[in-house]
């Protein structure tokens, strides 16, 4: 049960709470998914999407390609709205009009209100990153799922 | 809605998340993550608006 299995790690930054599902904390794992899928879905609403990032030859791209990044630790909804903007894209060059879900997808970059939808895309993989993390640290060691102050303070009282 | 509001209503959501999620990772019992979310929010939207307020005087000078 202490042992990290990969699929927990990766299924966890593919669906919010995946690894905490396998280990039978079903509350958690729904509170997090709620929560971290419920920011990303606020984002498209709001126009944002997960687009390719820009390589600027006076450094500006640091910035898009640091974003880029954040933006996929939401795993499989972050991958499907990167590529519906890049499918969307095509479409678009080839003159053809894509469909509904795509453009849910991929969003509107000159819409207003773009890059405060992608700042919430932004914030829900970051904190899909660090709910990963916190996995791994929970049951890295024999921890068993406890929180790292909790195991301190377990460990404080055996001494 | 304003973009204002929305602005104002994203940095209220956006804090809480990030707060609660932190919340999450350090305590298992939901009394630590409550106390430790409303602890962390209070910070962070202190430390946001003292950030705005010093955006907005150097942007007046």
């Amino acid at each position: 049960m202490g042992e990290i299995v990969l699929l927990d790690i990766i299924g966890g930054w593919f669906v919010p709470g995946l690894g905490y599902f396998r280990r039978r904390r079903y509350f958690r794992a729904f509170i997090l998914f709620i929560v971290i899928e419920g920011t990303f879905f606020i984002g498209l609403c709001l126009k944002g999407s997960v687009a390719p990032p820009m390589i600027d030859a006076s450094g500006g791209g640091i910035i898009s390609m640091l974003s880029f990044i954040i933006q996929l630790g939401n795993g499989l909804v972050s991958m499907a709205s990167l590529t519906s903007v890049l499918w969307a894209r095509h479409l678009l060059s080839a003159n053809m009009m894509p469909g509904s879900l795509i453009v849910f997808l991929s969003g509107k970059q000159t819409d207003a209100m773009y890059e405060l939808g992608g700042f919430y895309l932004l914030v829900s993989g970051a904190m899909n990153y660090f709910v990963v993390t916190n996995f791994y640290d929970r049951y890295k060691a024999g921890r068993d799922g406890r929180s790292i102050i909790e195991h301190q303070a377990e460990q404080g009282s055996k001494r | 809605m304003t973009m204002g509001i929305l602005n104002t209503v994203s940095l209220l959501y956006l804090s809480f998340i990030v707060a609660f999620i932190l919340g999450m990772n350090d305590h298992d019992k939901p009394r630590g993550v409550v106390a430790a979310t409303v602890r962390r929010w209070l910070k962070l939207l202190v430390a946001l608006v003292v950030i705005g307020i010093v955006v907005r005087i150097l942007s007046h000078v």
